[in-house]
């Protein structure tokens, strides 16, 4: 067992079988979230009229889209008719997703991502990522609430800001009685307490809902 | 035994009086209290991603710093009950008024929130007024509010609250009633 190190005064340990847990509070990360699954997408124009998972200024501005994928131009992408959440941009994960013959989905697709509206997914900061001799995106983890004693197996499916800990998709946050915001369920939502155990296992393949998430390094 | 049933009487009437005056206490009494609430300022942020290759997602996931305003306190203005928060937060130069009022009699609550500059002038959008939308059950236990800033404001924020790499998104303010919001509010 070792430290792998300590973010908002909380410790990363190592455990002897290569797995890795940490004790945090929970922010909500809802990218990846298109409406893929029929669920909200993350963003969309000002003109869209359902809900969001999150405020559209966390994607950019005209200009300056860093939250939703673009094209060369640095357009967002609008789902047309054909896809499965019109009018709504493409959100995305650090996690893409790969077709039936091993090859990566096109980026312009909102298939591509880890949906937060309905995978429960955590996210690492590059520590973790960097700090291990396991892939650590597309691998396996339990999230729990022990405050509440719920727990959900998910997938890391994001990358974090380097001096921040403990980040949750939407879909994990409601599957172990986290807050949401009732707006914008990423943005207003959370747990301020390190209450939160996550343990994560670098170089296992996750399986969620019957799906198997590939293992990808950096 | 006189002296038994003397009591028992003594008693009976002591017992029909103390109903009677609950009874009436309960005719006037006042209407049940907002209950207390927090709220706090989330500074929203994502993390430039320097190596990432073409083809990668180029920022981090968004997460927030936070600084809490102070607990709700219990108020009474023209005999409505009224929890009021008020208070400033060292990053921004605004008071925020956010108050729970119900008014005598009635069964509605109303969510007020106010952010005033410096010179005591609301910010653009505000004051907001609504039937208040928090509730202790479901996913309705926390609200929103954009928090105008400058870009002069969001550069100062970005050079004194966050770290390399990282650039400021938006700002909001966080009104909560649930028991991780409010334990997080008086912890600090």
């Amino acid at each position: 067992m070792r430290t792998i190190g300590t973010i908002q005064g909380n410790e990363i340990i190592e455990q002897d079988d290569g797995s890795v847990t940490f004790a945090a509070g929970a922010t909500i990360d809802g990218d990846g979230a298109s409406g893929q699954f029929g669920g909200p997408p993350c963003y969309a124009p000002a003109s869209y009229g359902g809900e969001t998972l999150d405020i559209l200024a966390n994607a950019g501005s005209p200009g300056n889209w860093y939250g939703v994928v673009t094209d060369r131009e640095g357009t967002p992408i609008v789902q047309g008719p054909g896809d499965p959440c019109p009018g709504a941009y493409v959100s995305a994960t650090s996690l893409r997703l790969l077709d039936e013959n091993g090859k990566f989905l096109p980026a312009s697709s909102p298939f591509a991502y880890v949906d937060s509206a309905t995978v429960p997914f955590m996210v690492v900061p590059p520590m973790i990522i960097r700090g291990v001799a396991g892939i650590v995106m597309g691998c396996r983890c339990v999230v729990t609430n022990t405050a509440n004693g719920r727990s959900v197996e998910g997938v890391v499916a994001d990358g974090g800001p380097s001096d921040h800990l403990g980040e949750i998709s939407v879909a994990c946050a409601k599957a172990i009685g986290v807050p949401i915001g009732s707006r914008h369920p990423a943005n207003g939502g959370g747990a301020s307490s390190p209450t939160i155990v996550y343990h994560l296992y670098p170089g296992t393949p996750a399986v969620v809902n019957g799906v198997t998430y590939p293992l990808q390094g950096s | 035994m006189r002296a038994t049933n003397s009591s028992l009487m003594w008693l009976f009437g002591l017992l029909f009086t103390g109903m009677l005056a609950l009874s009436a206490s309960g005719a006037t009494q006042p209407p049940r209290k907002p209950g207390p609430f927090a709220c706090e300022i989330r500074y929203h942020f994502r993390e430039h991603i320097r190596d990432a290759e073409p083809g990668e997602k180029p920022v981090s996931a968004a997460s927030h710093e936070r600084e809490a305003l102070p607990l709700s306190r219990a108020a009474v203005a023209s005999g409505a009950s009224v929890q009021l928060v008020e208070g400033r937060v060292r990053h921004l130069p605004y008071r925020f008024v956010v108050r729970i009022v119900r008014p005598k009699g009635a069964r509605q609550e109303t969510l007020e929130v106010n952010i005033l500059d410096r010179s005591g002038k609301p910010l653009a959008g505000f004051p907001q007024r609504m039937p208040n939308p928090l509730t202790r059950t479901g996913d309705s236990t926390r609200k929103d509010f954009e928090v105008p800033v400058s870009d002069t404001l969001t550069k100062k924020i970005e050079k004194s609250l966050l770290a390399r790499d990282q650039f400021l998104t938006h700002v909001t303010l966080i009104v909560g009633i649930d028991d991780d919001f409010l334990s997080s509010a008086r912890a600090r």
